[in-house]
């Protein structure tokens, strides 16, 4: 079901309103759309898999309530998100549009 | 009788070896190895550099090492090709007053004109009627900076444009009532004056900013006369081709280019002496060396840069020889003019500006340093006999003269890594020659030099690779914009980067450099030391001094083997009509071991007798 135009945020029951609000800060500074959908509790890998599945830009993020994140492509294997950040903030966000607008990821932890 | 011979070219950057078995007259190669040279070329330091040559050979060839009855070393002359530059203007921007620089996200777009006022004196000091600028330190989050600024905008405060210290300019646009532009990413926000007039400009993406870096746009927005409009040019030069900027004037803050003394050089030449400032350019200097006449020694302003440079340069090689301060002389010279990016004195952003410079490539070198002792110390340590073969350029040529295809009359252009050298042999077997200073570490100087790397490792690596970028995670975007295309995912640290591409990895070069400009400079680097030494060598072997005499050279040096330096030299020669190629000696080799090899031939010669 791909459609709004954006990147998921598909984010674990129970995740801190901080965490989220920093990552779409991110997005939103870098200009990319995106829209939350709140998940089961499950593993915030799967979660970013799930998040890809459903984005028009192939792009998503999964978020953890233990405030991890991991930004998946589709086009990648399974089980491997490409960046994984065990404390999200503002450059999750950030990077995950950086991955749709193909420019460099700014540095942040775990990147 | 057969017996195993090995002749060792000791280079400034790279020692050689080649070994062959003799027989009769009858040569066979057997192996060949290259190593570093260790310590200056012609020193006893490089004896540790041929035996680890010498071994690796032997192991290649599959022989012991006592099985190597003679070494032949070239006649190495100590030679430092050093280099060391010098800038000679420099922009001084005092009571810091200008940003400019490209965050990635800068917010709106437009002009905004105005007072200087922190975020916390929006409700005390904001007077209606008055235009503001107003300055966002890290710790107001962007929320609250909205929310303030649009609080004094609703009670009719005029807001002009915004600075902010944190990367969010978009977010604190997206909140505003009043559509203004901001700069973001301002790292030092602290040094950014109040209550004072200044300008904020943003372009739209993919556009650069047009008034603040035109002065007469500046002029106009702060009302200068045309003095101040003069003195404040420098900031309008720095700005060009930034998408987003700010000025801040500061009446009490001075603008001013200085031209730094860097001294001057005394060449004494052949014909006459000549002195000349490095102010003037490296062309004046380059022009004033050929009036000179061929270059016996070159000193340097006592108490300037440049005498300090030279030497130093002589004090090294002095004591690295041991030979009199008083006998080392300079032999070439080779001037570039170099733009360098200088980080601006008062900057707040990390901004950097073009200041032009001079590097210098020196020949410095002692003509009583017999190699002799490099013999001895190698015969000493190896137990193995050791004689010093003939001149440098007569061992290339012969080891040249391999390459299928070529025959006396011969002309050779050696480009190493400290020096270019070009000689001649007539069909008679004379020969003349000549060493510039001048070559591949030039190339990696200058390339490390106006990309600011500071690193030589990682300027060697541009100097040597072709660049891509990566564009998405599975294809990059190459330099000649054909695109190729990756099984596996290239890895985060290099995606949507500009990358150097060395045959087993990715280097990723830093954010802020383009291909397109990493390629010019590496290019141009390339041409102004290589294309111009390349011009001058074989014009001091002319015996016309008009090249165009010439029909064929041949390249061999370790230079030759770059990517593209050849293509270079080859169609700069072609203009002159002369056909370049590089050398493929003893028919496998390519442009490397040839004067190894011609050292080989040359005992082997002398054993047919």
């Amino acid at each position: 079901m791909k459609s709004k135009i954006g990147i998921p945020v598909l984010s674990e029951k129970g995740t801190g309103e901080k965490v989220l609000n920093d990552i779409f800060a991110g997005l939103e500074e870098e200009g990319v759309p995106f829209f939350h959908i709140e998940g089961a509790e499950c593993d915030v890998w799967e979660l970013g898999r799930h998040a890809a599945t459903l984005s028009p830009l192939d792009v998503g993020i999964g978020v953890g309530k233990d405030g991890g994140s991991a930004i998946c492509h589709i086009k990648l294997a399974r089980g491997s998100p490409y960046l994984f950040e065990p404390a999200s903030g503002r450059t999750t966000g950030q990077n995950a549009a950086r991955l749709v607008k193909g420019m460099p990821f700014k540095k942040g932890k775990g990147v | 009788m057969s017996q195993v011979i090995a002749g060792v070219d000791i280079g400034n950057s790279s020692t050689e070896v080649a070994l062959a078995r003799v027989d009769e007259g009858k040569v066979e190669f057997l192996a060949q190895h290259l190593t570093k040279t260790t310590g200056i070329k012609g020193t006893v330091d490089n004896v540790s550099g041929i035996r680890f040559a010498l071994k690796s050979a032997a192991e290649k060839a599959g022989i012991s090492f006592s099985d190597i009855k003679k070494i032949r070393v070239n006649d190495a002359v100590p030679v430092i090709g050093d280099l060391a530059m010098d800038v000679i203007s420099e922009t001084l921007i005092t009571e810091s007053s200008m940003i400019g620089h490209n965050p990635d996200t800068p917010g709106g777009t437009g002009l905004g004109i105005g007072m200087t006022l922190h975020l916390d004196d929006l409700r005390s000091n904001a007077e209606n009627g008055q235009a503001y600028i107003v300055v966002i330190p890290a710790k107001a989050d962007y929320e609250w900076a909205a929310h303030m600024i649009n609080e004094a905008y609703d009670r009719g405060v005029k807001i002009a444009g915004a600075i902010a210290q944190k990367d969010d300019g978009v977010l604190i646009y997206n909140r505003l009532h009043c559509k203004i532009p901001i700069v973001d990413e301002v790292a030092y926000i602290e040094k950014v004056p109040l209550g004072k007039q200044s300008a904020v400009e943003v372009a739209l993406p993919g556009h650069v900013i047009r008034t603040l870096s035109n002065p007469y746009g500046l002029a106009t927005v702060f009302g200068l006369t045309p003095d101040e409009t003069r003195q404040i040019a420098p900031v309008a030069r720095a700005l060009v081709g930034n998408r987003s900027a700010v000025v801040i004037r500061t009446p009490q803050g001075e603008v001013v280019e200085r031209r730094i003394e860097a001294g001057r050089l005394i060449l004494h030449g052949r014909k006459s002496r000549i002195e000349v400032a490095i102010n003037d350019g490296a062309e004046e200097i380059m022009r004033s060396i050929e009036r000179a006449g061929g270059l016996i020694n070159v000193q340097g302003e006592m108490g300037t840069n440049v005498g300090g440079m030279l030497n130093g340069l002589r004090q090294y090689l002095s004591e690295s020889t041991g030979q009199p301060f008083a006998d080392i002389s300079i032999g070439d010279l080779l001037a570039t003019d170099v733009l360098i990016p200088v980080s601006v004195s008062g900057a707040m952003a990390g901004e950097l500006s073009m200041e032009s410079g001079v590097a210098l490539a020196s020949m410095v070198k002692t003509e009583r340093m017999p190699v002799e002792r490099v013999a001895q110390a190698l015969e000493k340590e190896l137990g193995i006999p050791v004689e010093v073969g003939g001149v440098e350029a007569e061992m290339a040529i012969r080891g040249a003269l391999t390459t299928p295809g070529t025959e006396k009359p011969l002309v050779i252009l050696d480009m190493g890594g400290g020096s270019t050298d070009a000689a001649a042999v007539s069909e008679g077997g004379e020969t003349i020659s000549v060493h510039l200073a001048g070559a591949g570490d030039m190339v990696t100087m200058l390339i490390d030099a106006e990309l600011a790397l500071h690193s030589r490792e990682l300027a060697e690596k541009v100097k040597k690779n072709p660049l891509g970028k990566v564009m998405s995670l599975f294809h990059m975007q190459l330099e000649d914009g054909t695109m190729l295309f990756s099984e596996s995912p290239f890895p985060p640290d290099v995606y949507g980067r500009v990358v150097i591409r060395e045959e087993k990895e990715l280097v990723p070069l830093p954010v802020k450099l383009s291909m397109e400009k990493v390629r010019a400079v590496r290019r141009s680097a390339k041409r102004r030391v290589f294309v111009t030494n390349a011009i001058r060598a074989l014009a001091y072997i002319v015996p016309t001094k008009n090249i165009r005499h010439l029909s064929f050279v041949v390249m061999v040096g370790g230079s030759a083997l770059d990517f593209e330096i050849p293509q270079m030299v080859t169609e700069e020669l072609g203009k002159y009509g002369i056909v370049a190629g590089f050398a493929n000696v003893r028919g496998t080799e390519g442009p490397r071991n040839a004067v190894a090899t011609g050292l080989v031939l040359s005992v082997a010669r002398e054993v047919v007798g």
